[in-house]
């Protein structure tokens, strides 16, 4: 019997061919998708599940009315939140992103980027595969640090490390482990070193991550109002007394910080901070966005699938009449049917994989991941969706066929059932629906993304390259002897220095007081001639001067937003203003000498804080403190340029450090990288998706058109002329068209109304997409449909005529 | 207002050449009503067809009226067919898809006639062929005999010079197929010049003249003397 199956359904096959590339090269894309997306999503979720008990595993952030809320805490919380509530076993600080690091052992030198200070207790929380040495070992000692298999490889080859002693800013450390990191993690560091002390208890800065585990079972949010409790029993009550003022008054006036808790495995895709840690964020919109794409993606698919199986019905009846006469019961026919389609499915299915195969590394180079097709849970999922959909897929034209009544079907008395030609035209409306989304969808990304890559951004990004700057000592002096230096270079115009290079994605605040107004500001520490080097325009006073001694020792410039918030927008020049590194007992305040107009230092999708400058020599602290150095290079001999600076670098700097440098342009290109790639995705995806519709209108227009020959003839020998059946018969694909085009326009510009307003800065709803849209739309049926039309005028009348 | 002389129908395919009719002659004149029978394959319907202009002879001569049109386009002949001639088939070969007064009305779109007139002229014909109380109905959900009635009305609506039925009959039971008989029967009698194929030597008691045909040719032409009572049941 199965036999018979094949052999009729590869007959069948041969005659509509275009039918069956149509059902199984939908289902392959859609298979191939939803498996990629899948592996994706899953290599995303997968950030930290390897962690045990990481159900009782939170991290600490802090948010107040002013200041938003940030992913770090003080030591005083890790102190107190252990000590004061019974149910947090155990706490743990950890710096918030990665250093670089030089390990150097006799001649050899390491380099790495990913270096992590930690507690005695990290492997506690986070237990690392230990592949040599021991974890008490490294717990023993703060001189001892722990290192991954790959930077042990670097470092000694194929002898062991362990108790090697390793020089590392000037002090030694001993190598007590060397680990591998089991799967995706929030630290996924190549160097662990110690905290040089133990943290003494300080509320007043918020420098590392802070990890708490919870006793088992705990309900995280009574843990969460104690630490409130402590907060406000420990940190505010104190205070209140100096500053004669009642608890009220200070949660009105100031606010008072909060505690939020994230569990750990949803740090990653989830987090409520806007920084989620050295392990980066994911981006869940994007994968949820994906998700239903490739999910539509199949939709439309089976869409194909089963308007193409009942209109191509009416090809088959003779089979399932000659059938049923025979003896074979409803129920038989069904299963062969539903079989045929099983056998496509399974076929796509195998193509999807092939394909994914094929896919998978461009897939990879593209997101930065290293998804592989082995993922037998993934499989297993994909092999149950491609069930499960060819039985919905088969079972109703299974139905329908099996339906036939057998005498009428013989006697050619077969005709179209005005349901089925409804459901069938529901569905083509559908598919046009979707692909019209798609259409307005890609339009409207693209014009945001155009808008952001275009926009002025309030500073000059041209032509400048960044030099990282290491952990080098007495940075300031280097700093200012690189550029009395190289300030002579024929192909150097200009060389600066700014704490934060825009586009880093790292910026750092403190407070900005003026009177009784204080919020938290971005700072940044700048070298004199910064704000020409940037060419950021002055709104109100001057920008520094070598010219003005005070520059250096009492004067700030703020942004416009930090001027309007401290109320003095309308006239800043000569206020007094204080900032979060000024110590309480010291009662110095800082004298605005400009205001210059807000820009974009922190990528595009984030809003403009309150920002201000301050000079480098300013404060004690920060000559040892700068990150990059900036250089306007001349377009021409480039490559020259970066060789001089590179040698006097190496030279007279430090040949420690490899020699890092990129350009500002490109480095502030990657703020919007995510935008670009999710444009590109939706790109891909909605050219497979109109193609899709299209081979389905396509295939479906050359059935029904078939469908209608013997009307054709009847038109034509009844004197229509060429022109009207063209029309009658493109007719209904137009009014479907037409119908569908009224609903997509409003539902479209809502969603795309929605992903907009994910912009802080974002254009107005543009109208070309609703224009154009619809107007490519009716142009490709009208196209397509109409080739098919036309060659439905060439028919043989006679035949027709005669017979149906 | 017909003549055909000499006129030769060839089918050829790749392998095989099958004349259908064969150096064929026959005049049909003005008002006259004309069957053409012969066994199966005799090439009756392939004429029929010729003379509808639906094909091209692939030699010979066809006058339709004044007019010389076996070398006529596909477009010409579709012209002419428009105004000229209407069909009755056997299988009806409505559209199922429109009702009654649809279908009838299609002709009259095609020739461009104005809408108040195509009203005034379908509710005629609705009215003489006797089923004005189905106009809205659709095809199938009238009987075999009723179908056909509909598909004469639409072949008369344009007013043509010349009806072309093959077979009206073959597909209705005699009680409806003697209804559309007389149907013609009545239009030949209103002076319509009809001509049609059947295999009933019944029904083609009620033409005036009957000429039979055996492989492409004619082999006897014989003038009706009206024997039959039209209300024989």
């Amino acid at each position: 019997m199965l036999q018979t199956w094949i052999k009729i359904f590869f007959r069948n096959s041969k005659k509509n061919w275009l039918n069956l590339i149509v059902n199984i090269s939908g289902l392959t894309l859609g298979f191939a998708g939803l498996l990629i997306v899948l592996l994706y999503f899953n290599d995303e979720e997968s950030y930290n599940k390897w962690v045990p008990d990481n159900d009782q595993i939170y991290r600490v952030a802090n948010t107040s009315k002013q200041n938003g809320i940030w992913h770090v805490s003080t030591a005083a919380q890790a102190i107190l939140f252990k000590s004061d509530i019974p149910e947090v076993e155990e706490t743990i600080l950890i710096s918030p992103f990665y250093r670089s690091r030089v390990l150097s052992s006799g001649e050899k030198k390491v380099y790495t980027e990913k270096a992590t200070e930690t507690e005695p207790n990290f492997f506690d929380f986070f237990p690392f595969t230990i592949i040599e040495g021991s974890i008490d070992k490294f717990a023993e000692n703060r001189k001892h640090i722990a290192i991954s298999k790959s930077l042990a490889k670097k470092l000694g080859g194929k002898q062991s490390v362990i108790n090697e002693i390793v020089k590392i800013d000037g002090n030694d450390y001993v190598i007590a482990c060397v680990y591998e990191i089991p799967g995706n993690g929030h630290y996924e560091s190549e160097l662990l070193i110690q905290f040089s002390k133990p943290f003494e208890l300080h509320w007043g800065n918020f420098q590392n991550e802070l990890f708490c585990r919870f006793t088992k079972g705990v309900t995280p949010d009574v843990v969460r109002k104690k630490m409130n409790n402590v907060i406000i029993e420990k940190n505010v009550k104190p205070q209140l007394a100096k500053n004669n003022m009642t608890l009220e008054e200070v949660r009105e006036k100031y606010g008072i910080m909060e505690v939020l808790l994230e569990q750990l495995t949803t740090i990653r895709l989830h987090n409520k901070a806007n920084n989620a840690g050295p392990g980066g964020k994911g981006n869940y919109q994007l994968l949820l966005v994906l998700l239903g794409l490739s999910i539509l993606l199949i939709i439309i698919s089976c869409v194909n699938f089963i308007n193409l199986s009942t209109a191509s019905a009416s090809q088959r009846a003779k089979e399932v009449g000659v059938k049923k006469t025979l003896g074979l019961s409803k129920k038989q026919l069904i299963f062969q049917y539903v079989f045929e389609i099983v056998l496509q499915g399974f076929v796509a299915l195998l193509l999807g994989l092939i394909m994914v195969e094929f896919v998978l590394p461009y897939f990879n180079q593209f997101m930065d991941k290293e998804l592989t097709l082995l993922n037998p849970p993934i499989l297993i999922k994909l092999i149950g969706v491609a069930i499960i959909t060819s039985l919905i897929v088969g079972a109703i034209p299974a139905l329908y066929l099996a339906n036939f009544k057998a005498v009428e079907v013989l006697k050619g008395n077969f005709s179209r059932s005005k349901k089925g030609v409804i459901a069938r035209n529901v569905m083509l409306g559908l598919q046009f629906l979707i692909s019209g989304f798609f259409l307005i969808g890609v339009l409207v990304i693209y014009y945001q993304m155009s808008f952001m890559i275009n926009k002025d951004l309030g500073f000059d990004k041209e032509q400048t390259l960044v030099l990282d700057v290491f952990n080098i000592k007495d940075e300031y002096k280097k700093y200012s002897l690189l550029k009395d230096a190289l300030a002579k270079e024929e192909n150097i115009t200009d060389i600066t220095a700014s704490m934060f290079v825009p586009g880093d994605g790292y910026v750092n605040g403190t407070a900005l007081q003026y009177e009784d107004k204080s919020f938290n500001a971005a700072s940044n520490l700048v070298d004199f001639n910064y704000v020409d080097f940037a060419k950021l325009e002055v709104l109100k006073g001057r920008a520094f001067s070598e010219n003005f001694t005070s520059d250096s020792v009492s004067n700030i410039i703020l942004n416009e937003t930090a001027a309007k918030r401290l109320g003095i927008y309308d006239d800043p020049i000569g206020k007094q203003v204080r900032v979060g590194w000024i110590r309480d007992e010291d009662d110095r305040t800082l004298e605005v000498v400009g205001v210059i107009k807000d820009y974009h230092f922190d990528g595009f999708d984030v809003k403009i804080d309150p920002m201000f400058l301050i000079h480098w020599k300013t404060f004690d602290f920060s000559k040892d403190w700068i990150p990059a150095i900036q250089f306007k290079v001349k377009p021409e001999n480039i490559s020259q340029t970066i060789a001089t600076i590179e040698d006097f670098w190496k030279e007279n700097i430090d040949d420690n450090y490899p020699f890092v440098y990129k350009f500002l342009d490109e480095n502030f290109a990657k703020t919007y990288e995510k935008y670009q790639k999710q444009q590109i995705m939706f790109l891909i995806l909605s050219t497979i998706v109109i193609i899709i519709s299209l081979l389905g209108l396509f295939a479906l227009a050359t059935l029904t058109i078939q469908q209608r020959l013997k009307e054709v003839a009847i038109r034509k020998t009844l004197g229509a002329s060429v022109k009207e059946i063209i029309f009658q018969l493109v007719k209904s694909f137009l009014k479907i068209t037409l119908i569908s085009v009224l609903i997509l326009l409003p539902i479209s510009y809502y969603l795309m109304q929605n992903w907009l307003d994910n912009f802080i800065y974002r254009i107005d709803m543009p109208i070309w997409p609703y224009i154009i849209t619809p107007i490519v739309l009716l142009v490709l049926v009208f196209a397509l449909v109409g080739v098919k039309a036309v060659n439905a005028t060439k028919i043989d009348l006679i035949k027709y005529l005669k017979f149906e | 207002m017909i003549i055909l002389s000499d006129l030769t129908k060839v089918y050829r395919t790749e392998e095989v050449e099958t004349t259908a009719i064969h150096k064929l002659n026959l005049t049909v004149k003005e008002g006259e009503f004309v069957s053409i029978m012969g066994t199966s394959g005799c090439g009756k319907s392939t004429l029929l067809n010729i003379i509808g202009l639906l094909d091209a002879p692939t030699s010979g001569s066809y006058q339709f009226g004044d007019t010389e049109v076996s070398k006529h386009s596909e477009k010409q002949r579709a012209l002419l067919r428009k105004a000229n001639i209407g069909f009755v088939f056997q299988n009806f070969n409505l559209i199922d898809e429109l009702s009654v007064y649809e279908n009838i009305e299609l002709p009259l779109i095609y020739n461009k006639v104005p809408s108040s007139e195509r009203k005034k002229r379908v509710n005629e014909i609705l009215e003489r062929v006797g089923i004005a109380h189905r106009a809205k109905h659709f095809p199938l959900q009238l009987s075999g005999g009723q179908q056909q009635r509909v598909a004469v009305a639409r072949a008369l609506v344009t007013n043509p010079k010349l009806i072309l039925a093959d077979e009206p009959t073959g597909n209705l039971d005699s009680k409806n197929g003697n209804e559309v008989m007389e149907l013609l029967a009545e239009l030949h009698a209103s002076g319509a010049t009809i001509i049609m194929v059947t295999h009933s030597s019944y029904d083609a008691q009620f033409s005036s003249r009957i000429v039979m045909m055996k492989d492409g040719e004619i082999i006897s032409e014989k003038t009706n003397t009206r024997d039959i009572d039209v209300l024989v049941e």
